[in-house]
């Protein structure tokens, strides 16, 4: 009995210490920022801590495993107003009444966060105006039950240039890393899930993303107002939640270079509009409804790109003066007369169907139905609005030499048990009578 | 060959009654257009859903102060994230085919016809598309935004032809080298929360 009544005591006594104490941790971490000197290195000890802290030195603070910030509070969780500050091996909870405040707001240059487990149903991490810093190891997760429209961003960049984001996992915001007005921004091996949009660009120039992986969003990539942005062997895939979704846009895009990206599985793999002087070559474009849109796309250069499986391969509206020879198609009946891997034949794309679904929505049921078909080349289309690749290849220029060696003896060996399989069944045929 | 003229009857029917359809929305299309004339019409604004995205730029559509709709005179209502891309729209595809175009009110968020509002246009005041202009049904309170603001030009719908419409982006000619001022800039993180 005695036992048990000092047990009851014990756990009064550690409800009531709890929350003082981190409080108190809480009060000695601030000051012990504010007392440090430029370039100390402080560690926090393991805790919760439930007050926010702004730190205005140019020190590093390194957490551990056990280190969490539960901060429900107006006030960013952690302010980083100095420049040169390393932060790493935190864990953050960060719930705020205040629409649109950060779990981590950087206002400075030059620092750096690693390895940061960020929990918030606001905003993640918000740079403003913030310079050169490097943001790595980053896992964010926002709150899965909130609708989309109520959700915020996860990395957010506002007038912010040179800062380096890599190795993220974002899952369940609105946008993944979203970048506005800033320039010179490198974006690379991060992976976006079940948001809005994984990458969201407005106005930026020369951003570059490359090694980018983004699965079940509603969209992959927006690309918006940019100039000089860099793509590259990103993975856009499975992003068709909405009946408008895309593995990639560029709206307003000029002077961007789009390679080697593996678009797949979404609504519309690649959507360019009102966009001019892109370079988009080796993407392997693959198992979307529609592989490539153009609308008031001119003067684009698309070669070389492996467009198979899609329902509908490609749609141009409005477009003109776009190089799109040299492509692959994987539905094109083609002749190589030359025997040079190019076909003789030319690839068509009629922006009929696109044109009429347009103006009468329910005609979509129709699609690629025979009578439509038929329509299609009745109804003739100016050659300057069709997508034509006069010189279409046979092979796709992303099939390796090794893969297609695969390929052959994968044939070879089905159509041997093929064979002989078939050799067995007639025996067995003849035997019985 | 009993089947076969079957099937052919069947086949015949059915490119007819396709051939139907189409002459049906296009004479409706047609009477519509004429109705644009008649008072008596009136069309209705639809909700925003979250499936909603910007005819013009693809963007998902907020259901928000800044989303604006087009009823055509077909009743389809195709929507927009920003007054600058419905605006782009119009340019484009004339206003024959137009029902009612349909703003919202910066304050109440409540549909109004576009014809009849009041416009603020300032290149810092932050739209999805960066096009710098919001609406309101009531003058005074356009003239109230603008002295909240400290700035912007009031227009008329009449006023919104000769606009210079223009996504601001501000930072596609960034110099590298100022970097160093960023702390004497004056920032508004209400304005920036905006932005889409």
């Amino acid at each position: 009995m005695d036992k048990k009544l000092l047990g009851v005591i014990v756990m009064i006594f550690i409800l009531l210490i709890i929350p003082s104490n981190s409080n108190a941790e809480h009060q000695l971490l601030q000051q012990r920022i504010d007392n440090a000197k430029t370039g100390d290195t402080i560690e926090i000890p393991a805790g919760v801590y439930e007050e926010p802290i702004v730190i205005h030195k140019a020190v590093n603070l390194i957490g551990n495993e056990d280190v969490l910030f539960h901060i429900e509070s107006d006030e960013p969780a952690i302010t980083i107003a100095a420049n040169h500050v390393t932060l790493q091996h935190i864990s953050i909870n960060y719930n705020s009444n205040e629409d649109g405040q950060a779990a981590i707001l950087m206002q400075s240059s030059e620092n750096k966060l690693t390895h940061i487990d960020i929990d918030s149903e606001n905003r993640g991490i918000l740079l403003d105006e913030a310079h050169n810093n490097l943001l790595t190891n980053i896992t964010l997760k926002g709150n899965e039950e909130l609708p989309i429209p109520k959700r915020q961003r996860g990395i957010d960049l506002w007038k912010s240039h040179e800062n380096t984001i890599t190795y993220a996992h974002i899952s369940f915001v609105e946008d993944g890393i979203y970048i506005e007005s800033s320039s010179g921004n490198i974006v690379h091996d991060n992976i976006a899930t079940h948001s809005r949009y994984g990458y969201h660009l407005m106005f930026t120039k020369e951003t570059e993303l490359f090694a980018n992986e983004s699965y079940e969003n509603i969209s992959g990539m927006m690309i918006m107002g940019t100039n000089g942005t860099q793509v590259y062997e990103n993975i856009l895939q499975h992003n068709q939640k909405n009946v408008q979704s895309l593995g990639l846009l560029l709206f307003d895009v000029t002077n961007s270079r789009v390679e080697r990206n593996d678009i797949a599985h979404n609504r519309l793999g690649i959507f360019v509009e009102d966009a001019s002087e892109n370079e988009i070559t080796n993407n392997d474009v693959h198992n979307n409804f529609i592989g490539l849109q153009f609308k008031h796309a001119e003067e684009n250069n698309i070669h070389h790109n492996a467009f198979s499986a899609n329902v509908v391969q490609g749609l141009a509206e409005e477009s003109m003066n776009n190089t799109t020879n040299n492509n692959y198609w994987s539905d094109h009946n083609g002749l190589d007369l030359t025997g040079d891997g190019v076909s003789n034949l030319a690839y068509k794309v009629d922006p009929f169907y696109l044109h009429l679904t347009n103006k009468y929505p329910p005609y979509r049921l129709l699609f690629q139905a025979p009578g439509f078909l038929f329509l299609e080349k009745m109804m003739h289309t100016p050659a300057e609005q069709q997508l034509i690749d006069y010189a279409p290849l046979l092979v796709s220029p992303l099939q390796t030499p090794e893969m297609s060696a695969e390929n052959n003896w994968a044939t070879l060996i089905i159509s041997t048990i093929l064979f002989i399989s078939s050799l067995f069944i007639i025996y067995l045929g003849v035997k019985q009578r | 060959m009993k089947n076969k003229l079957f099937l052919f009857t069947i086949f015949t029917a059915l490119v007819l009654a396709l051939a139907a359809c189409g002459g049906g929305d296009g004479a409706t299309g047609e009477n519509e257009g004429e109705n644009t004339n008649d008072a008596a019409t009136t069309y209705e604004p639809e909700d925003i859903k979250e499936t909603d995205v910007c005819e013009v730029c693809a963007m998902a559509v907020a259901d928000n102060e800044h989303a604006t709709q087009i009823v055509l005179t077909n009743e389809r209502s195709i929507k927009f994230d920003d007054i600058g891309c419905m605006y782009e729209w119009i340019e484009e595809n004339g206003e024959d085919d137009i029902g009612t175009a349909f703003v919202r009110d910066y304050n109440s968020e409540q549909w109004f016809d576009f014809t009849e509002g009041t416009f603020v246009f300032d290149e810092t005041i932050d739209t999805p598309m960066a096009y710098g202009i919001i609406s309101f049904s009531d003058a005074n309170e356009a003239e109230k935004f603008i002295e909240d603001f400290g700035k912007g030009d009031m227009l008329t719908y009449s006023d919104l032809a000769n606009h210079e419409w223009v996504m601001h982006k501000e930072m596609m000619g960034h110099d590298h080298d100022d970097h160093d001022d960023h702390d004497t800039d004056e920032h508004n993180d209400e304005e920036h929360d905006e932005h889409d």
